[in-house]
């Protein structure tokens, strides 16, 4: 019987895996795409200048995309953009697994009465519709730096990992390498670093990219809505404006202006969708046929 | 443990709203006094008395007296609109639960009778066609289909009503052309709903109905030579449909989520809409009744699919 | 008085994995004769579940069947081939003539459906307009014959034990008066208790009803007082077949023999007992030599040449009895 490699070669075969699949190679490539765009594109765009003369135009031979209201580029402001909403929601998916994973592991390893009131926390929070409630938080919590508006946005999303973690938790728990941890006298947050932490990595890189793409779905509501006064480079914002300063959807000439953010957006979000799933595949042993 | 959940998320909501920045007493009795001309310190009390709010009040008063409110039916006065939160949450709870309980009825038997079809025939076409349905409509959020939508047909081909849950000039009442109004101007909130969900009720659908088939029971029904159609209803069809049920609810809370900004935008009179005219003028009790209706819904349509799957289950159903 | 019922000739069924045939049943021919009870004996693989399957027309894909007649004898005695027959015409013969009891561990009955639904359903796909009341009263009738309450139609099946959950389904076997039934593994994931009292009651329906029974098992403990006569497949073949007692006393192919030599009695003592080295032959890649020859200890002391030839056909070792093995009369001297 042929020895499975896959799973003692690392990262070639993790690559070979998300390769495989059509659609996760997408996926990947997509991302990778707007990856590139957001950490080199701005170092090599000049600060947009405001030309007024200019504003609302369609596409032309010099602006791809034609331009903003205030005249300036809208594919340029894309690139530019896309390293915002690239940093906003990776703190979001930062924030929300730091906290599910400190809940759902403390809450699976305490037990007792530290996890009942734990799950109770987590019920409520999951209950209650997310949107609503960031929109809420959006009043108290001023989001002028991603830093923020990423630490907002993760405030309701971490309750369903929090808990799928717990249940995992709870699976490794009597799993005997903790067993025997315990018995050695290991203290516990060596255990939950060395030992937990491990088997759940997998799971938690799948929802890590979930989690950003809900935080941007999230994160552009705030702005369509008006709730978030961003204050630097974001698609969001560049659809609010369209929508609310130029009638972009009364058919003007400046559809671009609209169309090509939420393009961009669609094309993030559905890059996202192929590589969680093919990242699914690749870190799930049993899924791989 | 549901009267905890909302209980809980109430006084959460509560507390929040009540830090927020900004006075509304203060900019009340501001206005007041540069309207009415009164002293400040009469405007003050004036601002207070209508706002039924007091700045000097410790919070914990003020959630006691507003949960006492609650459990006599007054949650307030809007700032904005000068009328009872009660009246206008009762107004816009049946717009919203309008147009979420047709988009997910036709979502939910759409996606249910999708995926049995997709299931039984194993069409590699339809399996694929669904995949990218899914990708695509799955991964767009609700309220970007929306506005596409309403470019589409409202804008471009004017087909479709793009705001507003009737047109201006119907006179509301149980006449045809009410109904039809309404229906004609809900139709593009429910597509942006349906389009965006039917696909993962179908992959799930599909999921438990391919296992179901694969159960003994089904093999022993053709053995028993009963027919395709009795064995997709009674075989297929109401062993795979249970354990959807406690995804309703789910996601009926999910695009309770999502109606402030499909209601934003095609102006519909709902709470979502509602709740976002709070927020943009710091209307705290509108604010908290929305919400606070809100929670009292979601909670209660998880209550409602425990109950209904409890009455399903065979299993549950015999003590 | 021994008619047939149903004449197996030849039948062949393939399964196709990865362009590479596998043939689950080779060549086998039996014949039943009405009102008899024949056992079907073998190993997991030996085929014989795959037989039932082909002769009720269950295989699915990716199964088929390659060759063969089943010539089935109605009582007013008509014969159809039911080889011939497209699923439609085939629908018309199943469970009013051929039924089947599977094996209880499985879950054959529909969770979300009453007992009482599983007999209405079954009728009104063959009858459409039997009335409610008739069927129940029949249902009840049947039930009591198994030894079960009126109450049991009330149930849902997860509220039955394995035990009654088979008596369920062998009175659900018999609600539209069938000629033929076929059980596989009844008795099998059931505690002894439950076994023999499952086979009392089997006994006594056939003898009531007048039913043909196959009965399909690898437990050859419980086959000795149930069955009329007994063919031992291997490999995807018959091996023997005839007179249970005559197989169990003066086999004549040594698998027979072995399996005999396996069952532990009360009698003797269990050191006495030897089971057969070996495992049965991959189907996919098969020796070119008698298929038990690997395992069969003449063959091993070279009494027996293991000619694969010479075992394509079936051999008349005793009157009514049949063996596969050539060399019988070499083996087995009395």
């Amino acid at each position: 019987m042929k020895k499975n490699r896959s799973t003692s070669s690392g990262f070639r075969a993790f690559f070979a895996v998300i390769w495989r699949n059509p659609l996760s190679r997408i996926g990947f490539i997509i991302l990778l795409v707007f990856l590139l765009m957001a950490i080199f594109g701005p170092l090599f765009i000049p600060t947009l200048k405001s030309n007024y003369a200019a504003r609302l135009q369609p596409p032309s031979a010099g602006h791809w995309l034609g331009t903003d209201m205030a005249g300036k580029d809208v594919g340029l402001q894309l690139i530019l953009g896309s390293r915002d909403v690239l940093l906003v929601a990776a703190y979001a998916a930062s924030f929300a697994i730091l906290f599910a994973c400190v809940i759902g592991i403390v809450s699976g390893l305490r037990g007792g009465m530290v996890d009942e009131a734990l799950m109770l926390f987590t019920n409520v929070v999951l209950t209650t519709p997310s949107f609503p409630m960031t929109m809420i938080l959006s009043m108290v919590i001023r989001t002028t730096n991603p830093l923020v508006f990423g630490l907002l946005l993760s405030l309701w999303s971490w309750a369903g990992l929090a808990k799928a973690i717990r249940s995992q938790v709870l699976n490794l728990k009597h799993r005997e390498f903790i067993e025997a941890s315990r018995i050695m006298g290991i203290s516990q947050f060596n255990i939950i670093l060395h030992d937990v932490v491990p088997n759940i990595v997998s799971y938690i890189a799948v929802n890590f990219i979930s989690i950003m793409k809900n935080s941007i779905t999230a994160s552009v509501g705030l702005m369509i809505l008006g709730l978030a006064p961003y204050q630097g480079n974001h698609w969001g914002i560049m659809i609010n404006v369209a929508i609310s300063q130029t009638g972009a959807l009364l058919g003007s000439g400046s559809m671009t202006y609209f169309l090509a953010p939420v393009t961009c957006l669609m094309l993030f979000q559905l890059g996202s969708y192929f590589f969680a799933t093919g990242l699914d595949e690749a870190l799930n042993p049993r899924l791989r046929s | 443990m549901t009267l905890v959940t909302v209980f809980f998320a109430m006084v959460v909501m509560f507390l929040v709203i009540q830090n927020m920045p900004g006075d509304p007493v203060e900019t009340l009795a501001a206005e007041i006094s540069r309207t009415e001309n009164l002293e400040i310190t009469l405007a003050t009390q004036k601002a207070i008395s209508i706002l039924n709010y007091d700045p000097n009040v410790p919070t914990m008063e003020r959630l006691f007296k507003y949960v006492g409110g609650i459990l006599s039916g007054n949650l307030g006065d809007s700032l904005v609109y000068r009328k009872p939160v009660l009246t206008l949450v009762m107004g816009a709870l049946p717009w919203t639960l309008l147009v979420l309980t047709i988009s997910l009825s036709l979502s939910f038997t759409v996606g249910v009778l999708m995926g049995i079809f997709i299931a039984w025939k194993r069409s590699r076409w339809l399996n694929s066609a669904l995949t990218v349905w899914q990708s695509i409509f799955g991964s767009i959020p609700e309220y970007i289909v929306a506005y596409l939508m309403v470019f589409v047909f409202a804008v471009t081909l004017g087909w479709l009503p793009s705001r507003a849950p009737y047109s201006a000039t119907v006179t509301p009442g149980p006449n045809w052309t009410f109904i039809s109004s309404v229906i004609n101007h809900a139709i593009l909130p429910v597509m942006s709903y349906f389009i965006t969900t039917v696909a993962s009720w179908t992959i799930g659908m599909r999921a438990n109905a391919l296992s179901v088939l694969g159960e003994d029971y089904v093999a022993y029904a053709q053995a028993r030579g009963l027919s395709q159609k009795r064995i997709l209803i009674s075989y297929v069809g109401r062993n795979s449909i249970l354990p959807m049920i406690t995804s309703l609810a789910v996601s009926f809370g999910f695009m309770f989520g999502g109606s402030p900004l499909i209601e934003n935008l095609f102006l519909y009179p709902g709470v979502g809409y509602y709740l976002n005219q709070a927020l943009s003028r710091r209307d705290y009790p509108l604010m908290q009744g929305m919400y606070f209706i809100m929670i009292v819904v979601v909670v209660l349509s998880g209550f409602l699919a425990e109950k209904i799957y409890a009455v399903l289950n065979p299993r549950l159903r015999e003590r | 008085m021994s008619t047939p019922i149903l004449e197996i000739k030849n039948l062949s069924v393939d399964f196709v994995l990865h362009d590479r045939k596998l043939r689950a049943c080779d060549d086998v021919s039996l014949t039943i004769n009405r009102g008899e009870i024949v056992g079907i004996i073998g190993e997991s693989g030996s085929g014989k579940t795959t037989l039932a399957s082909g002769i009720l027309n269950l295989i699915r894909a990716p199964g088929r069947v390659a060759s063969g007649e089943v010539i089935y004898h109605t009582r007013d005695g008509k014969s159809v081939d039911l080889r011939k027959l497209k699923e439609d015409e085939f629908a018309k013969y199943r469970w009013t003539n051929l039924t089947s009891v599977f094996q209880a561990a499985q879950n054959v009955l529909n969770p979300s459906l009453r007992v009482r639904e599983h007999f209405l359903e079954t009728v009104r796909a063959h009858e459409p307009k039997a009335k409610e009341a008739d069927v129940l009263a029949k249902a009840r009738e049947l039930l009591s014959q198994v030894r079960l309450e009126e109450r049991v139609l009330d149930c849902y099946p997860h509220q039955l034990s394995g035990g009654m959950k088979q008596r369920t389904i062998i009175a659900l076997s018999l609600i539209l008066n069938p000629d033929i039934i076929f059980l596989d593994e009844p008795t099998t994931a059931l505690d002894v208790i439950t076994q023999w009292y499952i086979i009392e009651i089997l006994k006594k329906i056939q003898k009531e009803y007048g039913l043909t029974m196959v009965f399909l098992t690898h437990d050859v403990s419980i086959i000795g007082s149930v069955v009329d006569r007994l063919a031992v497949m291997y490999a995807g073949q018959v091996v023997e077949f005839g007179p249970v007692l005559d197989l169990f006393k003066r086999p004549t192919h040594p698998y027979t023999a072995g399996l005999m030599n396996a069952i532990p009695s009360l009698r003797d003592d269990v050191s006495h007992r030897k089971a057969i080295p070996g495992h049965p032959p991959d189907l996919m890649s098969l020796p070119d030599a008698c298929r038990f020859s690997p395992r069969c200890s003449h063959f091993a002391s070279g009494v027996c040449a293991g000619d694969r030839a010479k075992t394509d056909t079936l051999y008349s070792s005793r009157p009514d009895q049949l063996t596969r093995c050539y060399s019988w009369e070499k083996v087995f001297k009395s």
